[in-house]
């Protein structure tokens, strides 16, 4: 079955035809037309339309900019492909973590750690202990002028040595290997910081030294205060590995040592900062390397 | 258009000079009020003018023309309903009296019937006014009265016959 359909175009002329006397009482209607005004105005307008001077195109803007986009890619494609060679590996992304573990400890392990720790008696019942921290420096033994502690105490400006910000691209791995976080050392250990009091303060001050610096340095323990409870202030001992084959391991100190091998990272001497971490690890074995220097580590 | 569109001036004029008039009266007879049509068929061309660089070959010019007028009807100036006032009356006055030359009963008559012809325009939906004006004031077929007002063919078809019936009805012819 098929529906006819009639040409509309013939069915609106039969439309027409059957209202003939309606279309011929329209077009008996007044033509009206629009003003000799609105005729001026809109062809003045047409005219200034087209009299305008076109834009000028400038013929060597599209090269121009092909080029520049192309040795701008170019450029980036250089520095990704340079960045991919100097990938840190794996072994200094866990170190990494250990450094930052105090910051990273989860509150249930660390909820945990109270818990096991016995709380301590608040600090009016200890008036040795709370009146002793300034004498208890005197007690312990003097850091040598070379030594950890004595780079920490004194500020890094003085030492002639240039740090670089502690930036966030340092944390950038935070949160992928949680399992490799080493767990926090109870608070007892904390506890005991107490007495040396004051001494803490300036690691505090320099934490991005002394992560580095601290376990560099072959000092007793327990000198610290809070990064010992880290784990990064662990007792290393420069002197029981083996021994530097350059001069500089012989003449500088570790946090020198980084400082140098900054510079040359600055510097864009790679291939140098990398022989100077090598010779850094071989003289100071179990130095933790910090993160911008980690990276260039191969 | 195309000729106008590369600078040539005087392609304008000769499109404005074939069109000026059918819009204008689409206008007129869409918003009943002079002051309200000025303003449209400005802003038309207007749009025109600006549009040229775009104008596709593939559309016919009157289309595409009377499409600008429908879609600023529809913005703007049928939010007022057209009403027939005293200005519509003048103009029909004016043409009868032009047409009947000195026989008054005959300039009363045709008058008359220009003002009903107006006031039934202008109380038709939109819609059907618009489709009764493409067909008999612009001369479109019903593909493009369609392509004018959006709509598919049957809409405009039937648009058009309703339009036709009521006015028929509305003035006893």
């Amino acid at each position: 079955m098929t529906s006819h359909r009639a040409d509309p175009d013939l069915e609106i002329e039969a439309l027409q035809l059957q209202h003939a006397a309606l279309i011929e009482r329209y077009r008996a209607l007044p033509a009206a037309e629009p003003g000799a005004h609105l005729d001026t105005a809109i062809l003045k307008q047409a005219a200034l339309a087209v009299q305008r001077p076109p834009l000028r195109r400038r013929p060597w803007l599209v090269p121009m900019a092909s080029a520049a986009s192309l040795v701008a890619a170019a450029g980036i494609g250089w520095r990704v492909h340079l960045a991919n060679t100097v990938e840190p590996s794996a072994a200094p992304r866990a170190e990494r973590y250990q450094v930052l573990e105090v910051e990273l400890n989860p509150p249930s392990e660390r909820q945990r750690a109270v818990e096991t720790t016995v709380l301590p008696v608040p600090a009016a019942e200890l008036p040795k202990r709370v009146d002793a921290p300034r004498s208890a420096p005197a007690a312990a033994p003097k850091p040598a002028p070379d030594s950890l502690e004595s780079i920490v105490q004194s500020p890094a400006k003085d030492r002639g040595i240039e740090f670089e910000p502690h930036t966030q691209s340092d944390h950038a791995g935070i949160g992928q290997l949680p399992e490799q976080r080493v767990p926090a050392a109870p608070l007892a250990a904390e506890e005991d910081d107490l007495a040396t009091g004051p001494a803490a303060s300036p690691v505090t001050a320099f934490p991005a030294v002394t992560n580095s610096v601290q376990s560099a340095a072959p000092l007793p323990a327990g000198k610290l205060g809070k990064t010992e409870a880290s784990g990064v202030g662990r007792e290393l001992g420069a002197s029981n590995g083996e021994k530097a084959d350059t001069e500089s391991a012989q003449k500088l100190s570790a946090s020198e040592w980084i400082g140098r091998i900054r510079v040359l990272i600055r510097q864009r001497r790679l291939h140098q900062a990398r022989k100077e971490i090598r010779a850094l690890q071989i003289a100071y074995p179990e130095l933790i390397l910090p993160t911008d220097i980690a990276r260039y580590q191969r | 258009m195309l000729a106008y569109a590369h600078g040539e001036t005087r392609a304008f004029e000769a499109l404005y000079a074939r069109h000026r008039g059918t819009l204008y009266r689409f206008l007129l007879r869409s918003v009943a009020r002079r002051d309200l049509a000025d303003e449209l068929f400005q802003d038309t061309w207007t749009r025109v003018i600006a549009a040229r660089t775009r104008y596709r070959v593939d559309a016919k010019f009157t289309t595409w023309l009377l499409q600008i007028a429908q879609h600023l009807l529809i913005d703007g100036y049928r939010r007022q309903r057209p009403e027939v006032n005293g200005e519509s009356a003048e103009l029909a006055l004016q043409f009868a009296a032009d047409a009947a030359e000195d026989r008054p009963d005959q300039v009363l008559t045709e008058f008359e019937q220009a003002r009903r012809l107006q006031q039934a325009l202008a109380e038709l939906p939109d819609d059907q006014r618009s489709a009764f004006l493409l067909r008999v004031e612009n001369g479109l077929d019903i593909e493009a009265i369609a392509e004018v007002t959006g709509v598919g063919r049957e809409t405009a078809k039937s648009r058009l016959r309703y339009a036709l019936e009521k006015l028929r009805l509305r003035l006893a012819l």
